[in-house]
């Protein structure tokens, strides 16, 4: 009986080798006693099958088109990341603001000390009735009796 | 208003008192000027408490209270001292804060003090008036115009009478009367020295005792709690409140007495540093450049700023017949 002669191969199609064969010879119970193989598990042999098959080369329009599509994304993408972050900024920007703004004009208290810096001229103009403005104590004790008092008023 | 006794004393300088701002008003001027320095201060101080007083319903500054909401117009006199309490406020972020009276009256402070009874009925418990509004104060000052915010109810206190003693010396350096001083129930300030001395010598209060301290221009108020307290139901209370809980201050200190260009600096000053603490109260006070005793509930004192710590000297009770802290002054001897 003729065999037809071996066509070019097919890597999808081929069947195993002898070599690539994962079963060992006999193993369905007809190897010699005294011969042993590691056991193999059916998932092992199903992956060694499949990491021999190569991925079908995609076309070259079809992936212009993919890659098209992808730069799209991309590109749409950071508009709109750029586009988020801007408004992010912008709306802490103007929270802080309404927010140093509310504070100014509600009731809300001090919670740190006053400084002169914010005095506004209170503590800043001098009094008009002194020649020379501001005040002054005697840096030694009177030694005379008082001619009047401050007391809680 | 009665003048009281108008006395010499040695030098040449002479006092007067008369009661006014529900307080002693004394003046210590030159001999020769004494009658019209009384009546240039009484007349001031009498125009004043007709405007500003909150307890005299005539008053414009009730009037001014009773129109809250709307825009109406005022006298110079009071847009000066709104203006004032308003620059006063921002100078301390609200601290003081001139527009606490509803919350005042809320807490039992509804009529002159002398006429206050140490003991009020527990109020019916509701919303409680608000603090902080002086931010929405609309103030045309062309116009003479200010609208307050509905609900809202102005009370000058402490601020108008240090204004006026600086108004009252205003007054004197113009007529030449100098050296002077005048004193509203403990808020003082002078100008020019007495004859023959370097300095004013002028008693401050402790917790339970006074010191003496040379005054060479300037100003002195003290704020506390030792007068100006009742209880309300079962709680006590005072007249300095706190804008920041709408509560009489709590702060640990008992009084501070503060010295200042202006005596209405320091009254200010004096109340918010109480108002504020005694470590933010010194900050405040150093921040503002002025100086303070400040004392504390206990009886510990500190000073801040420029207080002349080393320059205090303990008044013995024989220098004085009003030991107990009051508004009198004493007599030169």
């Amino acid at each position: 009986m003729n065999q037809p002669p071996p066509g070019p191969y097919d890597p999808y199609n081929a069947e195993p080798t002898t070599r690539m064969r994962a079963t060992p010879p006999g193993a369905s119970g007809s190897a010699p006693s005294n011969q042993s193989y590691p056991p193999t598990v059916p998932d092992q042999r199903a992956y060694r099958t499949g990491s021999a098959r190569q991925p079908a080369r995609m076309p070259r329009t079809r992936a212009m088109e993919m890659t098209r599509r992808f730069k799209t994304v991309l590109i749409a993408g950071s508009v709109m990341a750029f586009g988020v972050l801007t408004a992010l900024v912008a709306g802490h920007t103007t929270g802080v603001t309404a927010r140093g703004a509310s504070n100014a004009s509600s009731g809300a208290p001090a919670t740190s000390t006053p400084s002169n810096d914010d005095s506004g001229g209170f503590f800043n103009s001098a009094p008009s009735n002194s020649g020379n403005g501001g005040f002054g104590v005697s840096p030694s004790a009177p030694s005379q009796p008082p001619v009047s008092g401050s007391s809680v008023s | 208003m009665p003048v009281a006794d108008a006395f010499e004393t040695h030098n040449g300088l002479a006092r007067a008192a008369f009661h006014a701002m529900g307080t002693t008003i004394s003046i210590l001027a030159p001999n020769d000027l004494l009658p019209y320095a009384l009546h240039l201060t009484r007349d001031l101080f009498d125009e004043w408490e007709r405007t500003l007083s909150r307890f005299r319903p005539e008053s414009e500054l009730s009037r001014l209270n009773a129109s809250a909401g709307l825009r109406i117009s005022v006298s110079p006199l009071l847009l000066t001292i709104l203006i004032r309490s308003l620059d006063a406020a921002r100078a301390t972020r609200g601290i003081y804060d001139p527009t606490v009276l509803l919350r005042m009256i809320e807490i039992g402070y509804d009529r002159s003090f002398e006429t206050l009874p140490a003991r009020l009925p527990q109020p019916p418990s509701g919303q409680r008036a608000r603090t902080g509004a002086w931010r929405e104060i609309e103030v045309d000052e062309a116009r003479l115009r200010v609208r307050l915010p509905a609900a809202v109810g102005l009370d000058f206190g402490g601020i108008a009478k240090g204004l006026a003693v600086d108004a009252a010396l205003d007054l004197f350096a113009e007529q030449g009367i100098t050296p002077a001083l005048v004193n509203a129930g403990g808020d003082l300030a002078a100008h020019g020295l007495p004859p023959g001395l370097p300095h004013w010598p002028v008693t401050v209060p402790g917790r339970n005792e006074r010191w003496v301290i040379g005054l060479e221009r300037g100003a002195l108020a003290t704020s506390g709690l030792e007068r100006r307290h009742w209880t309300q139901g079962i709680t006590p209370r005072h007249h300095l409140i706190d804008p920041r809980t709408g509560e009489p201050a709590d702060s640990g200190l008992w009084s501070v007495t503060v010295v200042a260009g202006s005596c209405a600096q320091a009254e200010v000053a004096a109340k918010s540093a109480l108002i504020l603490g005694l470590e933010r109260g010194a900050q405040f006070i150093e921040s503002a450049r002025l100086g303070a005793l400040l004392v504390a509930t206990a009886g510990v004192w500190s000073a801040a700023g420029a207080w002349p710590s080393a320059g205090m000297r303990r008044l013995e009770l024989s220098e004085t017949s009003e030991s107990s802290g009051s508004a009198e002054p004493e007599v030169l001897e």
